[in-house]
């Protein structure tokens, strides 16, 4: 059911990949490949991937999961990713969606700022037209800014992150994440996320939420208004559930099940229509 | 150049998750295994053991980062959350693997934290294990809380972690961190700030008033001693800025040398910091590679 192996970007060395194969096969079902968050938490989010594509795999969807150039267990380190690089690893990887994992077509699932990465990649891969927004962040630069914040609340601990401060000005600009340097133009590239007025072309799209986080929802409803043109459809489900990419979830066990399952419900549909 | 491998492999639980780091051009005699932090999966916190197994396998050395049942991409049930949620019987399970298919001279144990934890009761039930690294290993705590919540076994350390806790509410004024807008956004929500006031209000009260009593030595305590005594044994890595697990600690008093505890400056509880994450792995390196020299010569 699972494999795992590396493949050669020409653009970005060693891209690390796991499979998924569906449980029984089905010509007509799309392949799902997810996009992982940002820094810390591509960490709090892994297990949940993992079980999502064990779920989808019963129900006969095959998917890959993959770490762009410079995260996880790819090539690179931080300072050498850029989301440009994000979008084109996430279009590497769809191009062997057939020799991967035998579909003809995908489906992009982002979480948070992998949402960024799944909608760029849908409107323009050749064999996808469909994308799932997991707590999705569409505005690049409050995103940013609560990583920086998050990372910064080391600084209570002590004064000598005075140490790390200084250390990090004297390499080149950019932010101390991940315990490594996100240079400038990755912070800029982020900054510069406004998906809500971009220009995308989609068939579908389903957003889950949380019911209670109301900067969420705001960014969705702009989202979902400005580009209702260039989206035929857009399902919106909110969950009850936690944060679960959040630090708070490594001491947390439960899982989102409920978006799980309004997952694969909204697949099961375009697999039908 | 290193190589790294994928692979799963059968477990008790079904399908446990394996990355090998290969030297190049030569066949490691030592190989670490690095041992999940808790719930992260085998990257490690911030890439920790990413970068762990790949600056090791450039020195020489063979690595293996696991998914332990019930994390990452292996198989397993949801786990409890408490600091022996891994169990040393599924470390067995990747020792059988690497002793099979590789027949090395030494296997060292690394883990942070949780991952600590299940490498020292492996190291202590298992001889095909060499040595422990414990990264942050909590020694009393028996599971997490917030970053600040009372040790679970009370009474423990009552007086170097209450005056601890008392230390850092007043630092908060002292360095007037109060003035900050991050410090409020992470202290000043409601239940984060009852909690942080009932935990002061206990700390205090076994400061000035409750009498320390003896200390409760359970299972992995005595693990914990025996295992420790031979100084080329055991290596503990503790950051600084972890203060509760570094009192807890050193209030052991374990009869260890000097060499085998190492406290890196600016060091939090997963070596966060730019430099302290760099300095836990020079350390972690230079540590086996004294202990483990290697008899193959890398040709770069």
């Amino acid at each position: 059911m699972y494999r795992a192996r590396f493949l050669n970007s020409p653009d970005s060395g060693r891209i690390f990949v796991t499979t998924t194969s569906a449980e029984s096969e089905s010509s007509d079902s799309p392949g799902v490949i997810f996009c992982h968050a940002l820094v810390g938490e591509r960490q709090t989010t892994y297990r949940a991937t993992h079980l999502c594509a064990k779920i989808l795999a019963e129900s006969g969807v095959p998917s890959i999961r993959f770490d762009y150039f410079g995260t996880g267990e790819s090539a690179g380190d931080l300072p050498q990713a850029s989301v440009d690089g994000m979008l084109s690893d996430a279009l590497f990887v769809a191009n062997h969606a057939k020799e991967l994992i035998g579909v003809d077509r995908v489906i992009f699932l982002g979480i948070r700022f992998g949402a960024v990465i799944a909608i760029r990649a849908a409107s323009t891969c050749a064999i996808s037209d469909s994308c799932i927004l997991w707590n999705p962040t569409l505005l690049g630069t409050p995103h940013l800014r609560e990583l920086i914040r998050i990372e910064k609340i080391i600084e209570l601990s002590g004064p000598s992150a005075t140490r790390d401060a200084h250390h990090a000005a004297s390499l080149t600009d950019g932010v101390v994440l991940e315990a490594d340097m996100m240079t400038r133009n990755m912070m800029e590239q982020i900054e510069a996320v406004d998906i809500a007025n971009e220009s995308i072309a989609l068939r579908r799209c389903l957003i889950t939420g949380c019911k209670h986080d109301k900067k969420e929802r705001r960014q969705i409803d702009n989202f979902m208004e400005h580009q209702k043109r260039n989206i035929e459809s857009i399902d919106y489900s909110p969950s009850q559930g936690n944060e679960y990419w959040s630090s708070s979830s490594m001491y947390d066990a439960s899982f989102p099940t409920q978006t799980f399952e309004t997952t694969k419900l909204w697949i099961r549909q375009i697999m039908e229509n | 150049m290193t190589e790294e491998f994928p692979r799963f492999i059968e477990s008790r639980h079904g399908a446990l998750f394996l990355m090998e780091y290969f030297p190049a051009d030569a066949s490691p005699d030592t190989w670490v295994i690095a041992l999940n932090s808790g719930l992260q999966c085998r990257t490690g916190p911030r890439r920790l053991y990413v970068h762990i197994a790949r600056h090791l396998a450039q020195c020489g050395f063979g690595v293996l980062t696991v998914d332990l049942p019930g994390v990452g991409d292996s198989d397993g049930p949801q786990l409890p959350i408490d600091f022996d949620m891994h169990d040393p019987q599924d470390v067995d399970c990747i020792i059988d693997h690497i002793v099979r298919e590789y027949a090395p001279r030494n296997i060292v144990l690394v883990g942070l934290c949780a991952g600590a934890r299940v490498a020292i009761k492996s190291a202590h039930r298992n001889r095909n294990v060499s040595s422990v690294i414990a990264l942050s290993m909590p020694t009393f705590s028996s599971s997490p809380g917030t970053s600040r919540s009372v040790p679970n076994e009370i009474p423990t350390l009552s007086k170097s972690l209450a005056a601890d806790k008392v230390y850092r509410f007043g630092a908060v004024f002292r360095e007037r961190k109060f003035m900050r807008l991050s410090f409020w956004y992470e202290h000043a929500r409601p239940k984060t700030a009852a909690k942080e006031f009932h935990d002061l209000c206990l700390s205090a009260w076994r400061l000035f008033v409750q009498r320390k009593k003896e200390t409760h030595l359970g299972h992995f305590m005595s693990v914990l001693r025996e295992t420790s005594t031979r100084s080329d044994r055991v290596f503990f890595i503790y950051g600084d800025l972890d203060k509760i697990l570094l009192a807890e600690f050193k209030e052991l008093e374990l009869n260890i040398l000097p060499e085998q505890l190492e406290v890196i400056v600016g060091g939090t509880h997963t070596f966060s910091t730019y430099v302290s994450h760099r300095e836990v792995i020079e350390r972690i390196e230079k540590w086996i590679s004294s202990r483990y020299p290697r008899d193959v010569q890398i040709t770069t």
